[in-house]
């Protein structure tokens, strides 16, 4: 019997920025497999957006290896680097950030399509054009630039880039840490969705215990550029034993306990649909 | 007896101009908050909440057409920002000035509102980082802005913003820059300074689980209109408005887990720009039907304990 | 496009000035229908004073040469010069630092040395230099400050590409994939180049100025009217006769400051927006 490797394996990356005395990314082992939902969480500073640009090889580890899909990405270089950034993809924090200010949207996600070759150009319209329903936006929205858009417009833009070269691995980087709640909930809906739809997988990274909670089976804690923590979300979470996954569980805000029977409220008033 | 409020909002329109069609921030709020009252005004964004804050601290810019009252009954004058308001915004960047150090700025403020000398302001400031939970206040208090965390930053802006003993402390999204540890550390801090001084507090966020921690009463604000107000413990045990609800419902999803889709609110806010007859959430509304998108519904219940919505029964 | 020429246009300064740049350029290229005096013809008594007789309305010079066709065929020469000189700049220039900026290392440092020591030498000695090697032709003066002005764009285009480099959308635009030439091409240089255009106004601003000076210094085409040499014509009776050179320095100034202005509301214009709140 034997077991498919993971999708992506990472072991004992080490980064350190120069000038610092301690690492960014001390020795982190980790790995996720096909169709897996992995979050990784800890407070700011602790090295997760740094291991997020180590594994999509925006930034050079000092030591340690990353395998993905069976090759040792870090061997990598030019065109066969490039080739493969159409399997391994990455959601920014900041979709305004991440999207060039003077390009319309849409040209932007058609340039996963562009690079790897995937749709010819008399179809790339159209594919934009599925891409856009598929993430729920207008198509007629491609046309805009970013500053054009909403939040929340701004990261379906984003995921659909993410999504067109139909990548096997996305990670995520506080996809929703600067978006309302509701679009938050609506961000995460989609994600979930669009996993199922393709089998893909992903690392979210996030300091949001909601979103990891929403949005993962298995769950790594970081703290100080080191895992400190791992296992099944639900059961870390409830029962956390790092003090960095204790220190983030505590701070966590709770709403009051609901009602017991919740479709009752306390005082008088009641809703009663389409009946008015 | 009835208390004097510290702020009353009376049909408190905004119009800003804005390209392509000018963006009607605020349509009609009354709003009315008590000497030491917490009060948290939730909304998205696009909703309005920045710009009450703005309209309540009179830093709304020249173009703006306003309309409505804002008045501060237990105040009896207009208030004098720094002085009777102090404010904290999402960016503590923005309310620092980079190249004084933070003991001048906080000091500035006590010279300006409070007629104190430069040696007794420097030793002020000492005195209020260490309230606002600065380690080593005395060895911190020359240096400038940069040199503290984004956290610790957030405290100082804090510090500047109650130096003068202000009577109302207005936090636009005080935390919504800082990561979850430090959040739930400023939310606390926030708290404790306003108990112990008897300010009233106005905190403007999107998300309730900030409001639960800090807020007694809690308004919901929806395109520019509230939909509903109420004590938190009532607002947050059990919600009238279908937007409150769904916030909530969102809200305790996120909090219980277990794989199940979120029940987002389908759709999204109407444009800044756009006019609507009826309620502006009918559109996104489960429950809505030809009468939510024809007419608008008015404000039933107590104008401190409230919700406008047509399927509330009253 | 519109959206920047609409933000453009909200900058009345700019504007205004914009309309007088476009004016004078009208002016200069259509000077034979608008006045169609020879320039260098003697038409009329010497040092007829403006305003006096109509056939002559801003005057004669010494040698009787009507000074409203020399003002507009004047306009020519310079504006030529001076567009061109930018324009030639602004590409070689932005050329140089696309290519340091976007090769790094041993490339950069040759290409920024070689700046450096361009920018070293002040720009109208340069000119001076290239002008009396090469001559006194039109083609020698775009030549000569040109190659005192180029260095600024590189310089520009440089410093912009290295402030991108870093930048999430640049990182994105990786991530996605796309070939060194395409992110160089589509994704860097649109967003550096702004400043740069702005940048370019001023060029022009300090070319007429370096022709100006050229001229008065009697090092440019001795034959043909320009402004330079207009003032330095007058200057032999400034005393008696000043509108001779105020006259050609006024229109040296209305162009240099509506030029300027120009830029500086293209730099506003072109700045990055904001996102709708």
């Amino acid at each position: 019997m034997s077991v498919p490797p993971p999708l992506l394996e990472v072991e004992g990356l080490t980064k350190r920025w120069p000038g610092t005395t301690a690492a960014a990314v001390a020795d982190v082992s980790l790995a996720v497999a096909s169709g897996e939902r992995v979050a990784l969480v800890g407070a700011s500073g602790s090295g997760k957006t740094t291991l997020a640009r180590l594994i999509l090889r925006l930034i050079e580890p000092d030591r340690g290896s990353i395998r993905f899909a069976g090759r040792d990405l870090l061997a990598l270089r030019g065109e066969a680097l490039r080739r493969v950034r159409a399997d391994l993809q990455l959601v920014f924090q900041d979709p305004l950030a991440a999207l060039d200010p003077r390009r319309r949207v849409g040209a932007q996600v058609a340039d996963p399509l562009r690079a790897h070759g995937l749709v010819p150009r008399t179809g790339r319209s159209a594919a934009v054009t599925a891409l856009f329903e598929r993430v729920g936006l207008d198509p007629a929205l491609a046309r805009r630039y970013p500053h054009e858009l909403s939040g929340g417009q701004r990261q379906r833009v984003a995921i659909a880039r993410a999504l067109a070269s139909r990548p096997r691995l996305l990670v995520l980087d506080e996809p929703v840490a600067q978006l309302d709640v509701s679009v938050k909930a609506q961000i995460l809906d989609l994600l979930e969705r669009l996993r199922r739809e393709e089998g893909l997988a992903w690392l979210l990274i996030t300091h949001d215990l909601g979103a990891a909670r929403a949005a993962s089976d298995r769950i790594l804690v970081m703290a100080e550029g080191r895992i400190v923590e791992e296992g099944p979300t639900a059961a870390v979470l409830a029962a956390p034993r790092a003090p960095a996954t204790r220190a983030l569980v505590a701070a966590e805000l709770r709403l009051p306990p609901p009602p017991e029977r919740p479709d009752q409220p306390l005082t008088a008033p009641s809703v009663s649909p389409r009946t008015m | 007896m009835r208390l004097v409020p510290l702020l009353e909002l009376r049909g408190l329109s905004v119009r800003l101009p804005a390209e392509p069609v000018p963006v009607h921030a605020l349509r009609g709020l009354d709003l009315e908050l008590l000497p030491g009252e917490r009060l948290a005004l939730v909304g998205e964004s696009g909703s309005g909440k920045s710009t009450v804050l703005l309209a309540i601290a009179g830093l709304l810019p020249d173009e703006a057409e306003i309309t409505g009252g804002r008045r501060f009954p237990a105040l009896g004058r207009e208030p004098t920002p720094g002085r009777d308001l102090g404010l904290v915004l999402q960016d503590p960047f923005a309310s620092l000035d980079p190249v004084l150090s933070v003991g001048e700025q906080i000091g500035e403020v006590l010279v300006a509102h409070r007629g104190a000398r430069w040696a007794e302001a420097r030793r002020a400031a000492v005195v209020l980082l260490g309230r606002v939970g600065i380690a080593e206040p005395e060895a911190r208090v020359d240096d400038p802005p940069h040199r503290f965390s984004g956290g610790q930053r957030q405290r100082i802006a804090i510090a500047m913003a109650i130096a003068a003993g202000p009577r109302l402390l207005l936090a636009d999204e005080p935390t919504s820059a800082l990561d979850t540890v430090v959040q739930a550390q400023i939310l606390d801090l926030l708290d404790g300074l306003v108990r112990e001084q008897g300010t009233a507090l106005l905190l403007v966020t999107h998300d309730l689980a900030v409001a639960s921690r800090i807020a007694d009463r809690i308004a919901v604000l929806y395109a520019g209109r509230l939909v509903e107000s109420g004590p938190a413990f009532r607002l947050l045990r059990s919600p009238r408005h279908p937007y409150t609800r769904a916030l909530l419902a969102i809200a305790r999803a996120l909090e219980a887990g277990g794989g199940e889709p979120l029940a987002a609110i389908p759709g999204a806010p109407p444009e800044p720009g756009a006019e609507l007859p009826g309620c502006s959430f009918a559109p996104r509304c489960p429950l809505a039907s030809a009468r939510c998108a024809e007419e608008r519904p008015a404000w039933r219940g107590h104008p401190r304990d409230g919700v406008a919505c047509h399927l509330v029964g009253s | 496009m519109t959206d920047l020429l609409v933000r453009f246009a909200r900058d009345r300064a700019a504007l205004l000035a914009a309309c007088v740049v476009a004016g004078l350029t009208l002016a200069a290229a259509s000077a034979q229908l608008l006045w169609p005096l020879d320039p260098e013809a003697v038409g009329g008594p010497p040092l007829l004073r403006p305003l006096v007789d109509p056939a002559h309305p801003l005057g004669t010079d010494r040698l009787g040469r009507d000074v409203l066709a020399r003002l507009l065929h004047g306009a020519r020469l310079s504006l030529t010069v001076a567009f061109a000189a930018a324009g030639a700049a602004t590409v070689l220039g932005s050329a140089v630092g696309l290519a340091a900026g976007l090769a790094g290392g041993r490339i950069d440092e040759l290409l920024m040395r070689i700046t450096d020591a361009f920018q070293t030498v002040p720009g109208f000695l340069l000119a001076l230099a290239f002008v009396s090697v090469l001559g006194p032709e039109a083609r020698s003066v775009v030549l000569a400050i040109a190659a005192s002005a180029w260095t600024g764009p590189a310089r520009l285009v440089r410093a912009e590409i290295a402030s991108l480099a870093g930048r999430d959308f640049v990182l994105a635009a990786v991530v996605a994939g796309l070939p060194r030439l395409d992110i160089a091409l589509r994704v860097l240089l649109p967003n550096a180049l702004p400043p740069v255009v702005a940048f370019a106004a001023t060029n022009v601003a300090s070319a007429v100025l370096i022709e100006a000076a050229l001229s008065f210094l009697g090092l440019a085409d001795p034959n043909r009217a320009s402004w330079g040499a207009m003032i330095a014509e007058g200057r032999a009776v400034l005393v008696s006769e000043p509108w001779l050179s105020i006259l050609p320095g006024l229109a040296l100034l209305l162009t240099v400051l509506a030029v300027n202005l120009v830029g500086e509301g293209l730099n506003e214009a072109l700045a990055p927006r904001r996102a709708r709140p």
